[in-house]
């Protein structure tokens, strides 16, 4: 006699999980595509990688940046497929989101319930029973369950394994991968052992979940498909033939809400990332937008080798300036100020209040490397300027032409970013000239890059030459607050 | 030749016609979108399941003496086997040695227990559709994934001490 | 793509020898100042830009020209060159 049994609760809730389950490993493996390498250092140094999911090699002897390296997989196995990372990132957080919420209602009526006890062992002896399990399934025969319970021990032992291991250590380092979770607090990531190894354990965290459900597959088969179903579809085991059918309905349901979320995020990207963006950013308003960065990584921690993501500006223009050390370079600083600038970078070096941070980067494809920037503070300019009362952002245009400079980028126009102001100002919002104490390379945004450390890193736009104060970010661009938000559908505020 | 994740493979004419006509040139395909450079760990793995294989056919030597003296012997032929292998596998230069002997090893041992359990040994027609023996399903289990494991050595997957990743990228 | 490559290492300062190889293709090539016509344009350095600027050849430089006239509006231009132009073989 099953003391526990199936109330309906579980029942439900265990078909939701499935749901979001396969939308967070489908759109996690289209996050994981941008950038298919796996590492254990944070300076992700190219090669080191101890896992890589592609067929791509780069060259030796030209500047490849981390976009080329992208992967495009096929929509049966990601989310939506196709080089989306837009769309794979506000699938996986909107799941993540209500996953999350799942498992906390879950959580709560296991406890209130008493029906924690189903999972939790009551004592030791749990061990050697379940060790006997095991060699009684070995031996192609099945165990007996555990007296008045639903399981035998080994399947007891995996389901609190799932439910409060794996899951927890799912969630913990997803937000460890989180820019702002990091700035705001460096020794939650350095609890993980940082940024690329909590990024690491997040994979491996989905092959034990893919593991635990073929065997769970597999065992439901053995036990009999149509009783377990039948157990949790109904809460019973007395309608196999119904529990076969209904369950093989219930998955083509689950099947079909992944082909329409699928073909929905490839044919209205734009329709997918206002709806499922308006639930992300709430809740990142909520709990990341107050993060201010407090990185101090040591010296010693600068990657020898920065990353890299974007191409330079191959314009002849920017080329003169360049082999000119940016004497020719002007910075306009316009908008709706009290007091528009035009600055050299002889006038931006000569500034007081330059400031040097050593900080860990994070690209939005999953890479980081440690660098020490070194500039003017963006609130020291804003305080230069004075913005007028209506100027709530700050647009950042740059020299780079994506149409020329990144012929594989779907979008055209010059490259530009929104933050808004309260951002702008943060102690490590900077204006960057110099990287690990020279100046700033062409590759990392020469003459000119921007710093916002509790954001990924295409908000951090290079190659900037005008600054401009700005009411609304939607009379910019296609109006989405940036040049990847308009053309690659990322979201304007990335906390995470 | 072929690439996986960047690595080469020498291929023969021979494996060039198997891969051509066979559809595995497809499988071939998606396997060098995996690639990982976790030499120890593969050795490891590989060493483990050795061990697993030799253990227990050590054990039916000791617990199974009133078995005809071919049987023991071959159990013996394996533990033997499966330590040398596991042993070669760690070492530098006959580690390659190593991983072909524990496959010829894993391959003779796992076609002997599927032999005894369905057309019979000499001597032995008692093991014919004893499928619920946990030491062969182990024996089944560590000799296949071995099998398994050396094949995703050899085809660029993965790869084993000494040898490591020349990746630039 | 170099490990340690940090800073402005695009930037390859010249020698005497190469500037005047440099001087010599600017006269083979009528180079003058494009808005003054000054002739006298003085010499930089050169940039790298095979490496890092999709559209340009492997072995691709530009040298940077300052023009001395005060009243010329655009004082920096450059001239692009192969390296076996200018640089030692």
């Amino acid at each position: 006699m099953d003391l526990y049994g199936f109330p309906a609760w579980i029942r439900i809730e265990h078909w939701i999980n499935v749901l979001f389950v396969t939308l967070l490993v489908r759109s996690g493996v289209e996050i994981i595509a941008t950038h298919p390498k796996l590492y254990w250092h944070d300076d992700s140094r190219p090669g080191s990688e101890w896992a890589r999911f592609t067929r791509k090699t780069m060259p030796r002897d030209r500047l490849y940046d981390t976009l080329d390296e992208e992967e495009s997989y096929s929509p049966l196995v990601s989310l939506p497929g196709r080089r989306k990372l837009g769309m794979g990132r506000h699938w996986h957080f909107f799941a993540a989101i209500l996953w999350v919420l799942t498992g906390a209602v879950y959580i709560a009526l296991l406890f209130a319930t008493g029906q924690w006890r189903r999972y939790v062992p009551a004592s030791w002896a749990i061990f050697p029973q379940a060790w006997h399990d095991l060699v009684t399934y070995l031996s192609f025969r099945l165990p007996s369950r555990l007296p008045g319970e639903p399981f035998d021990a080994l399947q007891k032992l995996a389901y609190a394994l799932v439910i409060f291991v794996l899951a927890p250590v799912a969630i913990l380092t997803g937000l460890a991968q989180s820019p702002a979770v990091d700035a705001r607090f460096p020794w939650y990531l350095r609890l993980w052992g940082g940024r690329q190894r909590a990024r690491s354990v997040h994979f491996l965290v989905l092959l034990a979940f893919l593991a635990f459900t073929a065997v769970h597959l597999l065992m439901i088969a053995v036990w009999g498909w149509g009783r377990e179903n039948s157990l949790m579809l109904f809460g019973h085991g007395d309608a196999p033939a119904a529990g076969l059918w209904v369950s093989l309905v219930v998955i083509a349901a689950i099947v079909a809400v992944n082909a329409a979320v699928t073909v929905w995020s490839l044919r209205r990207p734009r329709s997918v990332q206002r709806v499922l963006g308006a639930v992300v950013t709430a809740v990142r308003r909520a709990l990341l937008r107050p993060a201010v960065s407090r990185q101090r990584y040591p010296r010693a921690a600068v990657s020898a080798r920065h990353r890299v993501n974007g191409r330079p500006p191959d314009s002849e223009t920017y080329k003169i300036m360049a082999v000119h050390g940016f004497a020719p370079w002007r910075l306009t600083v316009g908008g709706l100020v009290e007091n528009p600038l035009v600055l050299t970078l002889e006038d931006l070096r000569a500034l007081d209040g330059r400031q040097s941070q050593c900080v860990l980067h994070h690209c939005i494809q999953g890479w980081s490397s440690v660098g020490e920037w070194a500039g003017l503070p963006l609130r020291d300019l804003i305080g230069l300027v004075r913005p007028l009362p209506q100027a709530r952002y700050v647009c950042f245009l740059t020299m780079q032409d994506t149409g020329r400079d990144e012929p594989g980028a779907p979008g055209e126009g010059h490259f530009y970013e929104i933050v808004d102001l309260r951002l702008a100002r943060h102690p490590q919002a900077l204006l960057a000239y110099e990287l690990n104490g020279g100046p700033l390379p062409i590759e990392h945004g020469a003459p000119l890059r921007l710093r916002l450390e509790t954001q990924l890193g295409f908000k951090m736009a290079k190659w900037i030459h005008d600054i401009e104060f700005v009411s609304d970010y939607r009379l910019v661009g296609h109006g989405m607050g940036g040049w990847r938000e308009d053309n690659v559908y990322f979201d304007m505020e990335v906390e995470i | 030749m072929g690439t996986a994740g960047g690595h080469e493979i020498r291929r023969g004419p021979l494996a060039t016609v198997v891969l051509r006509y066979t559809g595995l040139g497809r499988l071939a395909g998606l396997l060098e979108y995996f690639a990982f450079a976790l030499p120890r760990t593969t050795t490891t793995a590989g060493v483990t399941l050795l061990a697993g294989l030799g253990a227990v056919h050590a054990y039916l030597i000791a617990d199974a003496t009133a078995d005809p003296a071919y049987l023991i012997a071959y159990r013996e032929l394996i533990a033997a086997g499966a330590s040398a292998a596991a042993v070669l596998m760690t070492l530098r230069r006959p580690a390659r040695a190593g991983w072909w002997l524990g496959s010829a090893v894993s391959a003779v041992a796992l076609a002997v227990h599927l032999v005894s359990r369905t057309a019979g040994l000499p001597r032995m027609p008692q093991l014919i559709g004893r499928w619920d023996c946990p030491l062969g399903t182990v024996t089944m289990g560590a000799a296949a994934l071995f099998l398994a494991l050396h094949g995703s050595v050899l085809a660029g997957v993965n790869v084993a001490f000494p040898r490591r990743r020349d990746w630039h990228d | 793509m170099d490990g340690a490559r940090t800073g402005l290492s695009e930037i390859v300062p010249l020698g005497d020898e190469q500037r005047e190889r440099v001087r010599a293709r600017l006269r083979a090539g009528h180079g003058a100042c494009p808005a003054c016509g000054s002739e006298d344009l003085g010499i930089g350095d050169a940039l790298f830009l095979g490496f890092a600027f999709l559209s340009e050849p492997a072995d691709a430089y530009m040298v940077g020209l300052t023009c001395p006239n005060p009243s010329c509006p655009v004082t920096y231009t450059g001239i692009r060159l192969r390296a076996s132009e200018f640089l030692d073989q």
